[in-house]
């Protein structure tokens, strides 16, 4: 299958077209691109991918820990068409994308063609992408297919056929686009041989069709574990989309809503990556999790527009395509070889291309280039850009440019938004809930992993040597107990001897457990904060959770390797935290950030005090009068303040006064008060809802009494503790009520047996 | 023509508050060739915030209720008044099964065209051999549509027993066929599955039977319930059979909807935001007034 292009050119050993060369000479068109990419030494070309790499993580987009992107195997080599052979494949994918849009909307409406036997009846009634809920049967719905993809292959003949359609959801369009920034950046010579055809007008245009309806388009995402997150990712950026996930969307009075911080906004345009068949637990598949109740109606009625529609899917099926006369049908044979670079010069391997077509408003437009991919050598595939060249002449009516009216209206229905429309809503408001919501978590875990990190830190530290001295021992005890008073080992492995092996045992597996369980929930948060986040916070997060938390699993066996790790994460969180203080703008959420960041302090702080305060220690730390030092790790004070406290009777008391009372220590529980305040100000000053006072005014007393029986060394305060610990957790239930949870998530009312309590 | 009035209230107690529900309800009884629909609503509490009401691709009715502010409970009623003619279906003398179903299986005029999509497998009812081996069994060879489903209604009677404690909705139809007990669904999806094994079109029909025969003694089994029943295609129409109660549909029978099975046609299907756990109460009265004298 595999043909080296040394020079002189390979003699042709296949029957199978050859894209570069014809009749053992190179084709003219390829000859800048052969030039640029052989003339250059293999090192070089491998610095350049490299460098067109890292585009992906300036993006952010392409930055996520789980996201090996050395998979995404890019080949500088283009494949390169003229506008001659351009047109032919613009033909084909136009004219399937017409007949099977037409095939559909009969499908879904008056199914003439079941009835008059031009299609099969078995082809649509047998097969489950047939989605009888999505039918009208007393009308006509609208556009099925906006966006369309056809896998082609060429031929010995040179004549492109089509290998599958795509017509549910379409991936990889984002990925073109990508694919294009990529190289040309990395190759910038390169793309300034050829005259090759821009992406970027159609892709305006498209966007500004989409935003024609009115509200602002949306993506329907599955989420950021689906496969091609990157590129809906991709494709939401360049359009103008929001990137949202189907909890962010609600139907109510029969229609479409995003659930925005400051409530409800419309939504009428949806670009759907989320499957038809999962897309509406009421009247589709009831299991789905990703599916928003009532959406098929919403989309059967007009008042949402689904790019694609619902139940689009039947459009790839073999068995329909077989009975319509489409073009680029047909047995293809061998398919056509295209060159690939490799550090040992070209090779050459067969090549598949996916073409893409939108119908911008009515008029059906062909991407003018696309993705290709050849097999790899480990079978994987092999990305490659695709060019089309300018044709000579100046007139290229091939593909309009100009565009007709919208009749986007008309596929909308009578009763689409109301004609006056409220002005969509902007800032803070415009922020949907569970942005927000993640944002706040993503500083409540991050203050987490804080805490538990320090404590476990400090108890290891006292633990990496022996012979250990008794106020090492002690210390590692106080440390220990603070973390099972802040739950992150259970309570009963914070007792016990601290020498022996279970101790250590317990300790280093927080790297894993508590530890390793936030960073993950930290990591799932990623994508939805990484639109509002600047790039270099989001990179410090994914580091955090990626690089981090995988130098943490491998640590978890030694205690030194254990501390590098814990340093090394520490650091990160301290840098991710400052970056998000300033890479979040107050219209993007800064105030959930801080918010979540203080209430988890004031927890995490209280309930690790409280637990050293129990009476039933066996050994109180504080009359043995030597864990103040753990107790100074909460507010990860200086030396020069273990000095100080040294210097006083009661070093313990003072330890507690220090992080209970200091409004100068960031890290301490007084600080908190101030921070929370400002926290909801904030909310208050960008949002028209009432925030939740009297939470955070509980919270505010209890952090003042706390602070001043601590000075005072008053009875109480590991009560006061527990009650300041509530309170937080109090005000944390609230803000979510308030701006998180709209709506909790749907859940199905089995279908009612026709047998109900008893009988048929 | 026979008048029933009909009343099938449901209510729903939620443990906790429910914020936001949508409802699908296949429960307003169609038009037939046998039974035409006077009035039909469907009141509920609290009232609907949004309601909107189409055709299905069988072309039942469907409604759709959403009430979109905190509720403790959700109660629904069909009210309805519909008359059925007393006779039964004539019964005619049509091609044999077997010749219907090559009929199906190559369909050319429309209305085959669209019988034939009642003969593939159906999410509650896969092709199963346990099925075709009914099939085998109950189907008499060479006889009209009609005569021969009956007969399988017959065999399936025989060889079934009703049982409410047997199954439930999610139980799955293998499980039916191995058992050999459920109710009015199951017998319903045993003798759709066994007709369209044999090649045959077959529905599955979801209604109401009248506590009494027509004869005045009999008590049909489902009164007082949701019933089903299944219909087959003969050729030239549908003809309805019930398998539970081993006879053919006629006077004492109402229909609401029709599909492939029961998946199609769940008389209440709701997504809830909230709402716990809950309970649930249903209570069906079909009551015939102004029934001529016997």
């Amino acid at each position: 299958m595999e043909q080296q292009y040394p020079l002189p050119l390979a003699p042709d050993v296949s029957d199978a077209f050859d894209e570069m060369a014809a009749e053992g000479r190179l084709r003219p068109h390829w000859m800048p691109v052969f030039e640029a990419i052989v003339a250059q030494p293999p090192r070089r070309i491998a610095d350049r991918l490299a460098r067109g790499r890292r585009h992906l993580t300036e993006l952010g987009i392409g930055a996520r820990p789980d996201d090996d992107d050395s998979g995404w195997a890019l080949d500088p080599m283009p494949l390169v068409l003229t506008d001659a052979e351009w047109h032919g494949v613009a033909a084909i994918v136009t004219g399937r994308m017409r007949a099977l849009d037409a095939l559909l909307r009969d499908l879904y409406g008056p199914m003439e063609r079941v009835a008059d036997g031009t299609v099969p009846a078995e082809a649509v009634f047998a097969d489950p992408r047939f989605l009888r809920p999505l039918r009208d049967a007393t009308g006509t719905p609208g556009r099925q297919i906006t966006l369309y993809a056809a896998d082609l292959q060429r031929g010995p003949d040179g004549a492109w056929r089509v290998v599958a359609d795509h017509t549910e959801a379409p991936v990889g369009l984002g990925e073109a686009l990508l694919t294009r920034r990529v190289l040309a950046r990395g190759f910038p010579d390169l793309y300034a041989v050829g005259a090759i055809v821009q992406l970027a007008p159609l892709i305006a245009d498209w966007a500004d069709a989409l935003a024609g309806a009115g509200d602002r388009p949306i993506l329907l995402s599955p989420g950021r574990y689906s496969a091609t997150y990157l590129d809906q990712a991709v494709l939401a950026h360049r359009l103008g989309l929001d990137l949202l996930e189907p909890d962010d969307l609600t139907i109510r009075d029969g229609r479409l809503w995003v659930k925005r911080l400051g409530g409800l906004t419309p939504a009428t345009t949806v670009l759907r990556r989320v499957f038809s068949d999962f897309a509406d637990p009421l009247e589709l598949r009831p299991d789905s999790l990703l599916g928003i109740p009532g959406l098929a109606a919403a989309a059967r009625s007009g008042r949402v527009r689904l790019v694609n529609a619902l139940g689009s899917s039947l459009g790839e099926s073999p068995a329909l395509a077989r009975a319509l006369p489409l073009p680029g049908g047909g047995a293809g044979g061998a398919p056509s070889l295209a060159p690939v670079w490799t550090p040992d010069g070209l090779a050459a391997r067969p090549v598949t291309l996916r073409a893409f077509a939108i119908a911008v408003d009515e008029a059906i437009r062909v991407l003018p280039g696309g993705i290709a991919w050849t097999p790899g050598d480990a079978g994987e595939r092999q990305v490659k850009d695709v060019w089309v060249l300018e044709a000579d002449s100046a007139t290229d009516d091939d593909m309009p440019r100009a565009r007709p009216a919208p009749e986007a209206v008309k596929d909308a229905g009578p009763d689409r938004a109301p004609d006056v429309a409220p002005p969509p809503p902007v800032g803070l408001a415009a922020l949907p809930s569970r942005v927000a919501d993640a944002l706040f978590w993503a500083g409540r875990y991050g203050e987490r992993i804080d805490l538990s990190g320090r404590l476990a830190r400090h108890a290891l530290s006292r633990l990496a040597m022996p012979p250990y001295a008794p106020h090492d021992l002690a210390d590692a005890a106080a440390a220990r107990v603070m973390l099972g008073g802040a739950g992150a080992i259970e309570p009963e492995d914070s007792r016990g001897p601290i020498e022996g092996t279970a101790a250590r045992t317990a300790l280093l597996g927080l790297l894993t457990g508590a530890i390793g369980r936030t960073l993950a929930s930290l990591d799932g948060l990623i994508p939805a904060t990484s639109e509002q986040v600047s790039g270099d916070a989001g990179r410090a997060l994914v580091d955090l959770a990626g690089a981090r938390r995988q130098e943490l699993r491998e640590a978890r066996g030694e205690i030194d390797a254990a501390l590098d790790a814990l340093d090394a994460m520490l650091d990160g969180w301290a840098r991710a935290a400052a970056l998000l203080q300033d890479g979040v703008a107050g219209n993007r959420g800064a105030a959930f950030l801080a918010l979540g960041r203080a209430i988890e302090r004031t927890i995490g702080l209280s309930r690790a005090l409280a637990a050293i305060l129990d009476p039933r220690l066996g050994r109180s730390p504080r009359s043995a009068g030597v864990a103040f030092d753990a107790i100074l790790v909460l507010a990860d004070a200086p030396l020069a303040d273990r000095r100080a406290v040294l210097a006083t009777d009661d070093a313990v008391g003072a330890a507690l006064a220090l992080v209970l009372g200091d409004e100068a220590r960031p890290r301490g529980l007084a600080a908190q008060g101030p921070a929370l305040r400002r926290g909801l100000a904030a909310l208050a000053a960008g949002l028209d809802r009432p925030t939740p006072r009297p939470e955070l005014e509980a919270v505010l007393g209890c952090i003042a009494a706390a602070a001043r029986i601590a000075a005072t060394g008053g009875p109480g305060l590991r009560r006061h503790l527990g009650d300041t610990a509530d309170a937080a957790e109090r005000l944390s239930d609230a803000l979510t009520r308030a701006y998180f949870t709209q709506l909790p998530r749907a859940r199905v009312l089995g279908p009612l047996p026709s047998v109900a309590a008893a009988g048929p | 023509m026979i008048r029933y009035r009909i009343r099938h209230a449901t209510r729903y107690a939620y443990g906790q508050p429910v914020e936001l529900a949508h409802h699908l309800l296949h429960l307003l009884p169609r038009d037939t060739p046998r039974q035409r629909v006077v009035a039909a609503a469907l009141p509920c509490t609290p009232a609907a915030d949004w309601r909107d009401e189409s055709l299905d691709h069988f072309g039942n009715r469907v409604a759709r209720l959403s009430v979109q502010r905190p509720h403790d409970s959700f109660a629904v009623t069909l009210e309805a008044t519909v008359e059925v003619r007393p006779d039964p279906d004539p019964s005619p003398q049509g091609p044999a099964w077997e010749a219907v179903a090559a009929t199906l299986a190559r369909p050319a005029a429309a209305d085959a065209v669209r019988a034939s999509e009642l003969r593939h497998p159906s999410p509650l009812v896969p092709a199963l051999p346990a099925l075709a081996a009914l099939a085998r069994r109950g189907l008499p060879a060479g006889r009209p549509v009609s005569e021969a489903a009956l007969a399988l209604a017959r065999h399936i009677h025989a060889t079934f027993a009703f049982d409410p404690e047997a199954t439930d909705v999610a139980t799955p139809l293998a499980d039916v066929v191995t058992r050999h007990r459920g109710v009015c669904q199951d017998f319903s999806h045993v003798m759709i599955g066994a007709l369209r094994a044999a090649g045959l079109a077959a529905r599955y029909v979801s209604g109401y039977v009248r506590p009494r025969g027509a004869d005045g003694a009999a008590i049909l089994r489902g009164a007082d319930m949701s019933h089903a029943w299944v219909a087959v295609w003969t050729g030239g129409g549908w003809v309805d059979l019930d398998p539970t109660n081993d006879c053919r549909v006629g006077a004492d029978h109402v229909t609401l909807s029709w599909g492939r099975d029961f998946s199609d046609v769940s008389p209440l299907r709701g997504v809830l935001l909230g709402g716990g756990e809950h309970t649930l109460d249903v209570a069906v009265a079909v009551e015939a007034v102004d029934e001529p004298s016997a």
